[in-house]
């Protein structure tokens, strides 16, 4: 008998981290209560799971880690009444999980091809276990370069702070971070918006694909750049997010036209969204 | 000339002169008996206007959509007229931006009957406009008291005949949608920090929503019947709101919308009301 | 399987004989309209109007349905409420039943299954009554329909004045029926004049798959401004709906238990696309407009292969500003330029 679709799996906060100065930002690490659930959850980069506590409610957040990490990583944003009680939890509470859902980044036409990776805010998460599975020696080799443009509107506001400083020093991507203004601050080196950094640290659009995820008016522009740079829309992939309740297609509210954001995206080529309707 | 074609006549005239940039009025619906709510912005578009027992929908919802376009022309019966009073006391609109074609209503048909609502209309003319478009019409008899059976039950009985008639909600909001008092950008059933209301059918839940629309409609609603006649189910809305604007009369001696100089009942405080709930 | 005739007593003890081991449901009278209400025998029916209030959905994907039951001390655990009842839905008209076909397609045909749809459709007998009278909001034959379609049912009644032509078309229907004598060649042919004649006071078919190509480019047409002034964005046209499936879900918790339930939502509500950060893609009355009539005209199409639609009429019916949709597909297909 298959199962529902709209239970949650038991899981259980391992690891709480407090990701900014604002404290609206925690990472959260999570283990399942059940072996064969954890063996049976396989997902690959790009995808999304539902976080669900009884009694409060559910939302969708992209899936941070990679599948090669033992716990399950979400970063979550503190913005309404189901994240503040989210927020409130300590390690060995026990909430549901529902997923993976959603597509998932294009990793058969990324394959020999360079990757340019451009993300804002919070919105890294996804990229993050992108990155994660991209640098594994298993496949390493099967991707051509790696560059990452990573900004956000201050040093506090970027995730994964220990991580993306080890990336800094890797050889096996080019990593560039980026804020909105320094302040003063002896990190991160460049002082300076996303798609300007792009638009200097890209080599070439020639075969390469572009991977994009963040707020909407980083995407406008950064978009913009990589048209410049060359890049065609069947190379362009954003991730995107909008209101959803179930996330299997079928309550309608993440509809962008035909498409359901849960379930036919979150990513979509540029080249998709030219299609549909502007409301996103 | 017919009212009608003297509604048509002064609309192109408006448009053409570019007094407005829209006449906000009502054309024929396809199903027989039925009005549809219409814009008019060009001068050769105005014989799609009527005026008659067809035209429900209170017009007056209408203007926070359309107030940005310029100065808008606006066909008013005596409810909608009222309603738009309403309006300009709570600052949704702007006297200067309205150019209002006063008509007098004979009432509002549905299936070939009067609505409860017009039955007991005692203001069938405009009680505000820049120009009345044909003769006013004559007041109507007496009003038949439809909340004599309803007085009548105890409170039990009371609270079981509104159980029954909100019971078949399914809380599609029409009620709410074509009231033009309901303009919050999010209604209290919509909020979820904290959540007022259940958004199920259950009767508890449903009655919540209309008892406290009802309350927040005190001294504001003008009884035009629009929720009513808009209700898919056919449950008698008008009958919380009837009430409650009965209850508003009794009190504060005020009727909604009838005065344009006057505050809203219920927004103002006089050291003359009746005070005897306080013991 | 083969056409029957069953008398009003006959088709009486029918019921009594669903009701040993079903609830059944059918159009019940209520003011002046009728709604899908449970009776207990075929005398509480009334089967004269051609359509109830609410379409039969309801009875499939309910108003309000409880998912799951929890303890609010155990946020990671909850019990699936109990499982749906046998039931016969005696008297759908066959525009609710093509509905209810597309929303096979919709909720357990495509993708994930919706597990509680699924679940209440497997154990649903659907008894079809054909229509002889259309109203004057009925347009299921300008879609594709027929005022006698069988698509969906599990047995096609047609009143034949004084008994009924039944036909089963599943296993399910033929079980019904099979004590029941045989159709004589008079029955049927009765049969086709009534439905014919029917389908024929439908009106003109609306070509479908020209609306299609004309919407597939008419995302930034100015005439949904046009079109969605008089729409007040209420849900009731979504609401009486055959083929609208659009949901909420909510907690609710008193004193230490809760439930996971949902309940129908509307894309015409302002609120139903707003993202947590007040970002709303659908802002606009008109983007919500232009959603609901390009949904049931293209989207489906390009989900599940078909317009979704069934011309029931009830939307033109309960509008409260007498919005038409036979009028906005006209206009649509006036105004939109071919590609």
């Amino acid at each position: 008998m298959a199962r529902n679709p709209y239970d949650p799996m038991s899981v259980r906060v391992e690891k709480v981290t407090v990701e900014n100065d604002a404290r609206d930002l925690k990472t959260f690490d999570l283990s399942f209560t059940d072996p064969e659930a954890r063996k049976a959850f396989t997902f690959t980069p790009g995808q999304f799971g539902f976080l669900s506590i009884m009694g409060v409610g559910e939302a969708p957040f992209g899936i941070a880690s990679a599948p090669s990490e033992e716990l399950v990583k979400y970063t979550v944003k503190r913005v309404g009444s189901f994240t503040t009680t989210l927020h409130e939890l300590e390690p060995g509470a026990a909430i549901g999980m529902r997923g993976p859902w959603g597509n998932s980044y294009p990793f058969d036409r990324m394959k020999g091809k360079d990757v340019v990776i451009v993300s804002g805010g919070f919105s890294f998460t996804t990229l993050r276990s992108t990155i994660v599975y991209l640098l594994d020696p298993s496949r390493r080799s099967q991707f051509g370069k790696l560059t990452v443009v990573y900004g956000a509107r201050s040093a506090g506001e970027l995730l994964y702070k220990e991580e993306i400083k080890a990336w800094e020093q890797s050889p096996d991507l080019a990593l560039h971070l980026c804020v909105d203004r320094l302040d003063g601050a002896s990190w991160p080196k460049t002082e300076g918006l996303v798609p300007n950094v792009l638009e200097q640290v890209v080599p070439s659009a020639a075969n390469a694909v572009a991977l994009v995820c963040g707020p909407p008016v980083m995407i406008r522009f950064t978009h913009q750049v990589l048209e410049q740079l060359g890049f065609s829309p069947e190379n362009v992939f954003l991730s995107l997010e909008n209101r959803m309740k179930c996330g299997i297609g079928k309550c309608g509210h993440c509809n962008i036209g035909p498409k359901y954001v849960c379930k036919d995206g979150p990513v979509f080529s540029y080249q998709e969204l030219l299609r549909l309707p502007p409301e996103y | 000339m017919s009212r009608q074609d003297q509604l048509r006549k002064r609309a192109k005239e408006l448009l053409a002169n570019k007094e407005v940039v829209m006449v906000l009025g009502y054309r024929a619906g396809k199903r027989p008996g039925t009005a549809t709510p219409v814009f008019v912005t060009r001068p050769e578009d105005v014989d799609t206007l009527i005026f008659d027992d067809r035209c429900g929908p209170n017009l007056a919802a209408y203007l926070p959509r359309v107030k940005h376009r310029g100065k808008i022309a606006i066909v008013a019966k005596g409810c909608d007229s009222r309603s738009i009073v309403s309006l300009l006391k709570e600052k949704q609109v702007d006297r200067g931006q309205l150019m209002i074609l006063g008509v007098g209503c004979e009432g509002v048909k549905e299936d070939g009957r009067l609505s409860d609502s017009c039955t007991t209309c005692a203001h069938p003319n405009p009680v505000i406009c820049d120009e009345m478009i044909g003769e006013k019409v004559a007041e109507r008899e007496p009003a038949p008291d439809l909340l004599a059976e309803f007085e009548k039950l105890s409170p039990d009985q009371r609270w079981q005949a509104l159980m029954d008639d909100v019971s078949r909600c399914i809380r599609c909001y029409a009620c709410r949608q074509v009231c033009p008092n309901c303009y919050c950008p999010t209604c209290f059933v919509d909020a979820n920090s904290p959540q007022w209301v259940g958004k199920t059918t259950a009767g508890s839940d449903n009655m919540m929503f209309h008892l406290m629309r009802a309350m927040h409609m005190a001294g504001r609603c003008v009884e035009c019947g629009s929720c009513s006649r808009g209700c898919p189910m056919g449950i008698d809305l008008m009958k919380f709101n009837r009430k409650v604007a009965h209850i508003v009369r009794e009190r504060f001696g005020a009727v909604a919308g009838l005065k344009p100089d006057e505050p809203p009942a219920l927004a103002a405080f006089d050291p003359n009301d009746k005070q005897e709930f306080i013991r | 399987m083969k056409p029957r005739t069953v008398s009003a007593d006959e088709l009486a003890g029918l019921v009594a004989g669903w009701e040993t081991s079903a609830a059944v449901y059918a159009p019940v009278k209520v003011k002046d309209w009728t709604e899908f209400r449970r009776v207990s025998s075929l005398a509480e029916a009334d089967l004269t109007q051609v359509n109830t209030k609410l379409s039969a959905r309801g009875l499939l994907f309910p108003q309000c349905e409880t998912m799951f039951r929890f303890e609010t001390s155990r946020p990671d655990k909850a019990e699936e409420a109990d499982q749906p009842e046998a039931q016969v839905i005696l008297g759908v008209r066959p525009c609710d039943a093509a509905g209810i076909a597309v929303l096979d397609k919709f909720f357990a045909g495509q993708g994930e299954t919706d597990t509680f749809y699924r679940r209440r459709r497997e154990k649903t007998t659907l008894v079809g009554l054909a229509c002889s009278a259309p109203a004057d909001t009925c347009f299921c034959a300008a879609v594709g329909g027929l005022p006698a379609g069988t698509r969906g049912l599990d047995l096609l009644l047609t009143d034949l004045g004084g008994r009924y032509l039944a036909e089963p078309l599943t296993d399910n229907g033929e079980a019904a029926v099979k004590d029941l004598p045989e159709a004589a060649a008079a029955d049927l042919a009765k049969k086709k004049e009534i439905a014919d004649k029917a389908a024929v006071a439908m009106g003109q078919r609306i070509d479908t798959a020209r609306l299609k190509q004309l919407l597939d480019s008419a995302d930034s047409h100015p005439v949904w401004e046009d079109l969605s002034l008089a729409c007040v964005n209420c849900g009731a046209c979504t609401f009486v709906c055959p083929t609208c499936h659009c949901f909420d879900i909510t907690d609710e918790t008193s004193k230490g238990k809760g439930a996971r339930l949902r309940v129908w939502d509307t894309c015409q509500f302002c609120l139903y696309s707003q993202h947590a950060s007040g970002h709303n893609p659908r802002k606009t009355a008109a983007s919500r407009f232009r959603n609901r009539a390009m949904d049931k005209f293209k989207y489906t199409v390009d989900m599940i292969g078909e317009v979704s639609c069934v011309g029931c009429g009830r939307c033109v019916r309960e509008c409260p500003a007498s919005i038409d949709i036979r009028e906005t597909v006209e206009t649509l297909m006036t105004v939109l330029p071919e590609k």
